[in-house]
């Protein structure tokens, strides 16, 4: 497999969790590029690119947030951000989980995305990140409960999909 | 959790296509190459800079007193390196110096020993000058006389000579110069000539063939194969003396009472000392000195009580050819000479003995007359050489700062120019 086939298989998959993992078009390309520049440096000796594309998404993407500090994306919406967004219908969906992963740490929310986006097992997850399996089921049980006391909107749309 | 995956998936569903820049493999390995390349060259001058720093380095850790309690001449002489610490000698007990301490190119480079220590520091100038014979020590280690300039080694003013000065008095108080056909006798406290006499078209060789009797009231002057005994009050010739085969023995050739001075004859490298009555130079027979063994030239420094001389000698060159000097040219301790070094001896009537000698490599030595003379030996201690003062240091820093600062330039404002583009 080339590189070229490797991109034209694995991009949008690496572009939609980058998305997912920095809340920003831009930035997500930013880091998909950055994931595969590593990754072009490494072609010939690496045996599994997909999974070390995926490793270094998601550690870069926590080493991202590390280096630029506490910054917030930015989002451009139509409502004030203060308002919560109605509930119901796939789009509301799609920002009410935009705006709670923006409250979460970068550690959380890649423990999100891999446990339910990407459909990683903890063992997988903790691997994955390069951290102890311990760590992923206290990451994600934290996540889960500062989704619901943060982001009072998400827990009225999860209650209401529920 | 459904109700997270949904939201997940849904919002990865409003994900932008995924897309690459033509070229980007080849792009993402130039890049990858070049940066791999500006750190290997980085590491490079680093090495470079952190190498050429420790080979030129000042060795050496910080100055330790040699032992004695008082100041003294240390027993061994240091090589200096490269460069050392600059100042701070103070009184100096000698000074040395020939191509351990010079370069390629015969940089200025002599090394300077302090009398309170074992700190060394090395003297600069444009071109290296001879200890004990370009470069002259006042006999209290304070002051240090090069061509016309005599300056101080413990922080005072630099004093101008009307000439090249070929010796200090006894006391250091006066300097004896030639300018032209005229020598004088300059007082440096006074910043005034005592006394002027013409010697014609002769050459007066700096620190060997000039004396000025303690009490600075005669001087001793060798030019050609004739001693001339002048009156420093009147600069009047008080008597000539010609003989074919000896030598004034230089600065310290006097005794301390002025009663006599010394000259010296050679046979080979051997070398033997007359004494002269200061009135009208008549030799005394009954006040001889042992032969000095294995001399290539023979400096007196002065005289202790019991009439001990204090001499520099010349070691000799091994394999050189030992030459007779001939008086009707000047000569100096040059490697002409075929000397490879030097030792301070004492003469006595009934032997010598070797206080110091020179290390390897270094070949011309001058020391403080009055130390020497008074047997202010120290054992040698630890030498320091001082902070280092190491201009390739200094440069290959500038540089590589310099350097990084361009390219750190650089490197911001391709970043500008590629979020510009981007935005």
């Amino acid at each position: 497999m080339t590189f070229d086939d490797f991109v034209r298989g694995e991009l949008d998959a690496l572009t939609r969790s980058a998305y997912l993992l920095t809340g920003d078009r831009q930035d997500a390309e930013d880091l998909v590029q950055t994931v595969l520049a590593k990754l072009a440096v490494r072609w010939q000796r690496i045996d599994d690119p997909a999974a070390y594309a995926r490793r270094v998404l998601y550690t870069q993407s926590v080493s991202w947030w590390r280096r630029r500090g506490s910054r917030v994306p930015e989002t451009l919406t139509g409502d004030p951000p203060e308002r919560p967004a109605p509930p119901g219908g796939e789009p509301e969906l799609a920002m009410v989980m935009r705006h709670a992963l923006a409250r979460l740490t970068p550690k959380q929310r890649a423990v999100l995305v891999l446990r339910f986006y990407e459909d990683c097992t903890e063992a997988e997850t903790a691997a994955r990140l390069g951290v102890r399996l311990g760590t992923v089921k206290s990451q994600t049980r934290h996540a889960l409960d500062r989704l619901r006391i943060l982001a009072p909107e998400l827990t009225t749309v999860l209650e209401v999909t529920t | 959790m459904t109700n997270v995956r949904a939201g997940l998936r849904a919002l990865a569903d409003r994900a932008p296509r995924g897309s690459l820049p033509d070229g980007f493999y080849e792009a993402a390995r130039a890049r990858h190459r070049g940066r791999r390349a500006a750190a290997l060259a980085a590491v490079a001058v680093l090495l470079v800079v952190v190498g050429a720093g420790w080979a030129v380095r000042a060795g050496g850790g910080p100055s330790v007193p040699a032992g004695g309690s008082g100041p003294g001449i240390a027993t061994e002489l240091p090589v200096p390196p490269w460069y050392t610490g600059s100042g701070g000698l103070g009184v100096t007990a000698a000074v040395y110096g020939g191509p351990a301490t010079t370069g390629d190119w015969q940089e200025g480079r002599l090394a300077g020993l302090s009398a309170d220590g074992d700190r060394v520091r090395v003297l600069g100038g444009a071109v290296y000058a001879a200890p004990g014979f370009e470069v002259l020590l006042s006999p209290d280690g304070t002051r240090i006389a090069h061509d016309g300039t005599v300056s101080s080694l413990t922080g005072g003013a630099d004093i101008r000579v009307p000439g090249e000065v070929r010796a200090f008095s006894p006391d250091g108080t006066l300097v004896v110069y030639q300018s032209g056909g005229t020598v004088g006798v300059h007082d440096l406290a006074r910043h005034t000539d005592v006394a002027r006499v013409d010697v014609g078209g002769s050459w007066v060789v700096p620190g060997f063939s000039a004396a000025v009797a303690p009490g600075n009231d005669r001087l001793a002057l060798m030019t050609n194969q004739a001693v001339s005994v002048y009156d420093l009050r009147t600069s009047r010739l008080l008597y000539l003396l010609r003989w074919a085969d000896g030598v004034l023995t230089g600065p310290g050739a006097w005794l301390p009472d002025g009663s006599a001075f010394a000259t010296a004859t050679r046979t080979n490298d051997v070398w033997t000392v007359a004494l002269h009555a200061g009135a009208d130079g008549t030799v005394l027979a009954d006040r001889a000195l042992a032969p000095v063994f294995d001399a290539r030239y023979l400096r007196l420094l002065g005289w202790r009580a019991d009439g001990t001389a204090v001499a520099v000698a010349g070691v000799p060159a091994p394999g050189a050819v030992s030459l007779e000097n001939s008086w009707t040219t000047a000569w100096g301790p040059y490697t002409d000479l075929g000397s490879s070094g030097a030792r301070l001896v004492e003469i006595r009537p009934d032997g010598v003995r070797e206080v110091l000698r020179t290390p390897a490599g270094v070949r011309d030595l001058d020391v403080a007359a009055s130390l020497a003379i008074a047997g202010s030996f120290l054992p040698p201690g630890d030498p320091g050489f001082g902070a280092r003062s190491n201009p390739v240091v200094y440069v290959s820093s500038m540089c590589v700062f310099v350097g990084g600062a361009m390219l750190a330039a650089v490197l911001v404002h391709r970043r500008r120019v590629r979020r510009r583009d981007r935005g």
